[in-house]
């Protein structure tokens, strides 16, 4: 089974490999470019005073429209409201039974017997209601650009779109938000930046007591949370998110490239990271004739286009097929180290591919990464104290290689 | 793995810190370009010589080239970006009223020019133009691909941040640079470069943590509850 990894952890390896980016030099554009600088600097400036006459042009005439774009931004209309079923109070809504406010885009507020309200600020695109004391259910419709606030005493509550209940006592200074569907960001004394709530969660915060963030099936439930937005525990996420990360993950595989044909735009397209089409492309082909007739390079680039689209099958006879056919080749040795990476995590089999590829290629590109899979692998399946000699080898190699923390690790808890 | 707390470990680049020191050109002596301070080159700069503008790229083309690979990702061909910092300075470079601030003058065209970069890329994205990716950079990138894949993956997640604060995270974490000097480029508060960085570090966390391809590749790094 795998271990479970923090998204801190993944975001830390990769700031950690991305420091090591930085391209090196292009030296035959570096000397056309200084060759060639006075002409273009020259051109630039010239550019330059082009682009000032024509922005002086476009204010002059931004400066003519300007009015009647003012007055068509001003046609939008603010939200209107009812209030049903209240009294007014002191310039606030006072709840009874069935106090309620209907806003004209859907959004509603139910008020709490005895509560006390005031809407203090209605726009376009939402309103700033102060709640006094007592309680207020909030159901506001979903729209883009909303900004809805509740303000309670000193905390204020940023809803998006979403339907909670926010419990106000004003002389216990204490707030409480159950919040059933959404989310909101809270920000008040005792709450460290701005707290996200979830849907599902309780929040109670009180003074000279630590805000406190329980699930609201059981609030009286001893886990409670810091009112830190990095530790607040997640509920569902919002699906807006997840439809979101779908787009994304169509929209990689939906890039184009018409001009990509043959060998070497699988190996382009695999760079891309168009797999979808490098496995169409090799089907449409036969897969067996691409493993049995295809070149080294098709190959190779069907078998990362499997390997990264989660084809393990074929990845492993395309990998073999390689090894196989182009027996001699550098590559057919580094399909080795691809066969470890898609056999089970920590299994025989990918102990054993490894093992092949640094007795193949023991100074080959994939070494580093070898060694250290292979001490992973040992040290799950047999201890800290059969890992250990591996962990020294790849010290001793690779001291600041990717593996190298964990390696130091076996050695501070190796008996020896 | 011991994770890392919410505000992640920057290595501060002292080469980004933007108070350049101030070296005051001496004599009638004959100065050697190469030796010669910020306010002197920046001098000469607006004087228009062409010595001067070789130096200028000389010293500062290796910063700017890294600043703009590491932010634009490894799918990224950087020496148009690059070219395009160089040729700005060199045109504007006259409007510079305090000389000694050349460096500083230079990171703030860099940015701008990533931010644009940005911008122009994620239209080409949405207009479906970008198959021209520079395929060689990638393959060049590291030799694990694995961590190849992984970062190509880790920079496309950036994409999907607005580039304000994808480019406050890129060079506050990944660059290095200070929180100060990254307002005192992009002409914006501290604090509004730190609600951008807390937004960035947010968004990156949540579609990091959900990345398949991610979480495997970190995986690998994992001792387990062994030791």
């Amino acid at each position: 089974m795998k271990p479970e990894i923090k998204p801190d952890s993944v975001v830390e390896r990769m700031v950690f490999l991305a420091r090591q980016l930085g391209s090196e030099a292009d030296e035959p554009r570096e000397r056309l470019f200084m060759a060639t600088l006075s002409e273009r600097v020259a051109a630039r400036r010239t550019r330059d005073v082009r682009r000032r006459r024509f922005a002086a042009g476009t204010v002059l005439a931004a400066a003519c429209l300007l009015p009647l774009l003012w007055l068509a931004g001003h046609r939008e209309s603010r939200l209107s409201y009812r209030v049903s079923d209240g009294s007014l109070g002191e310039g606030n809504i006072v709840g009874q039974q069935h106090t309620s406010v209907a806003f004209s885009d859907g959004s509603r507020l139910q008020l709490g017997n005895g509560a006390r309200a005031r809407i203090r600020e209605v726009t376009a695109h939402g309103a700033r209601v102060d709640l006094v004391d007592g309680e207020v259910s909030v159901d506001i419709v979903k729209a883009e650009g909303n900004a809805w606030f509740v303000q309670a005493g000193p905390y204020e509550v940023h809803v998006i779109g979403t339907a909670f209940d926010v419990r106000w006592r004003n002389e216990q200074r204490r707030i409480e938000v159950d919040l059933h569907r959404g989310s909101v960001v809270v920000t008040g004394p005792h709450i460290d930046g701005q707290l996200h709530l979830q849907a599902g969660q309780h929040l109670v915060s009180i003074p000279d007591a630590p805000s406190t963030v329980t699930p609201i099936e059981s609030p009286a439930a001893p886990a409670t949370a810091t009112a830190n937005p990095s530790e607040a525990p997640k509920a569902a996420p919002d699906p807006g998110d997840l439809e979101a990360t779908a787009d994304l993950s169509v929209g990689a595989l939906e890039r184009r490239d018409p001009s990509a044909t043959g060998a070497t735009s699988w190996s382009r397209l695999v760079a891309q990271g168009d797999f979808e089409r490098v496995l169409t492309a090799a089907q449409k082909r036969g897969i067996d004739n691409v493993l049995s007739a295809g070149s080294q390079t098709e190959l190779a680039a069907l078998a990362d286009a499997a390997r990264y689209g989660r084809k393990t099958e074929l990845a492993r006879r395309a990998l073999l097929a390689e090894r196989k056919r182009f027996p001699g080749a550098a590559a057919a040795r580094g399909a080795a180290f691809f066969l470890g990476g898609i056999e089970a995590d920590g299994s025989s089999a990918a102990l054993g591919w490894y093992e092949t590829y640094l007795a193949e290629s023991p100074t080959g590109p994939y070494a580093a990464q070898a060694l250290g899979r292979r001490m992973m692998i040992v040290h799950r399946r047999d201890g800290i104290a059969a890992s250990a000699s591996l962990a020294r080898e790849y010290l001793r190699r690779f001291a600041q290689g990717p593996y190298a923390s964990a390696a130091h690790k076996i050695l501070e808890h190796s008996p020896e | 793995m011991r994770a890392l707390p919410l505000a992640f470990r920057h290595v501060a680049s002292p080469q980004l810190r933007l108070d350049s020191a101030a070296g005051t050109p001496s004599s009638n002596a004959p100065i050697q370009l190469s030796e010669v301070s910020d306010a002197v080159l920046a001098g000469e700069l607006q004087a228009r010589s062409p010595e001067a503008s070789r130096m200028v790229w000389q010293r500062y083309s290796p910063m700017v080239r890294r600043m703009l690979a590491r932010a634009l990702g490894p799918e990224r061909d950087v020496e148009d970006s690059l070219q395009e910092v160089f040729l700005c300075l060199f045109s504007k470079v006259g409007e510079l009223r305090n000389p000694a601030a050349l460096r500083a003058f230079i990171v703030s065209i860099a940015i701008r020019t990533l931010r644009h970069e940005i911008r122009r890329r994620k239209l080409r994205s949405w207009l479906r133009l970008d198959g021209n990716v520079a395929v060689e950079d990638v393959r060049a990138v590291n030799p694990d691909p694995d961590a190849r894949e992984a970062l190509v993956r880790f920079y496309a997640l950036l994409d999907r941040i607005n580039t304000r604060d994808r480019t406050v995270f890129v060079l506050h974490v990944i660059e290095g640079m200070d929180i100060e000097a990254i307002a005192d480029a992009l002409d914006v508060s501290t604090p509004t470069i730190r609600r951008c960085l807390g937004k960035a570090r947010e968004r990156i966390l949540l579609l990091a943590g959900r990345d398949p391809t991610l979480v495997d590749y970190v995986s690998q790094f994992d001792l387990g509850a062994r030791t």
